[in-house]
């Protein structure tokens, strides 16, 4: 067991945990900041997805050893970012939603998304929000949003 | 592609204990750098070499650079020290030092990057 001291949503938090342990466990379990899922554990899902240093990150494939200084916002925190606001209500107002699970990292893609691509074309949004996976099936809703909170952040 | 990069799965160095491999700046390299045809058959050596010194496909490298590159760029460095698999057994590297890779490059280099 180790301390870390991490940046998580703008403030500063200790978690003494084994090196090995991924970001997403010291989320949850640690910090008890559920918001962020646990789907595949193999990065295939991107339930699991936060932003390290405002890249989309896979926190079930981080160990916390590798985050070092780098800034961890998750779903708890993106509304404090305009563009995060400007995704979460076009989602609520595209009532994206179905069961709900996947949808933090669906968001937190998205961010990620508009943040470096501000008005993206088609072929990216498909590309860029198709690895984040919802058995629910809510992709043609998902690109509305997308488009919509594209349209609310310029 | 942006908003899903790369550095989303892979860090900056290796996270043995969940298999993934990670350096500086993790990324494929371009499809002027391939060294596969599109049914993924190698190409021949000599193509190989010549595409290496083609300053059109090869980041616009002179032989300083192509031994710069191979010398100190991390992802290539990365191979003399690739982690483990998911399955917590190492990968392998390559067949001779990294040291010997860099002599024979500057070799290679010195003799005018010859190509078969």
């Amino acid at each position: 067991m180790k301390d870390f001291q991490l940046e998580v949503n703008g403030e500063r938090r200790t978690v003494t945990v084994d090196p090995s342990t991924p970001l997403l466990w010291v989320l949850r379990d640690g910090l008890k900041m559920t918001g962020t899922k646990y789907g595949c554990g193999i990065g295939a899902c991107g339930a699991c997805t936060v932003h390290l240093d405002g890249v989309a990150t896979r926190s079930c494939l981080v160990p916390v050893s590798l985050v070092g200084a780098r800034r961890v916002v998750t779903i708890e925190g993106i509304a404090r970012d305009a563009v995060g606001a400007a995704v979460q209500d076009a989602w609520v107002e595209t009532d994206v939603v179905q069961c709900g699970y996947c949808q933090s990292g669906q968001i937190m893609t998205a961010v990620a998304l508009l943040k470096s691509k501000p008005d993206p074309s088609d072929g990216e949004v498909e590309q860029s929000m198709g690895g984040t996976l919802c058995r629910c099936g809510t992709y043609a809703r998902i690109r509305v949003a997308v488009r919509r909170a594209s349209s609310r952040a310029k | 592609m942006p908003g899903l990069t790369c550095a989303g799965c892979h860090p900056q160095a290796n996270a043995d204990a969940t298999g993934v491999p990670g350096a500086p700046d993790w990324h494929l390299a371009p499809l002027s750098m391939q060294w596969q045809d599109a049914s993924d058959t190698p190409l021949a050596s000599g193509e190989v070499c010549r595409a290496v010194v083609d300053r059109s496909k090869n980041n616009n490298l002179d032989g300083a650079g192509l031994v710069k590159h191979v010398a100190e760029d991390a992802l290539v460095l990365w191979a003399w020290s690739p982690g483990v698999r998911t399955d917590g057994t190492a990968r392998s590297a390559p067949p001779l030092t990294h040291d010997a890779f860099v002599r024979a490059t500057r070799r290679w280099v010195e003799g005018g990057t010859p190509c078969p």
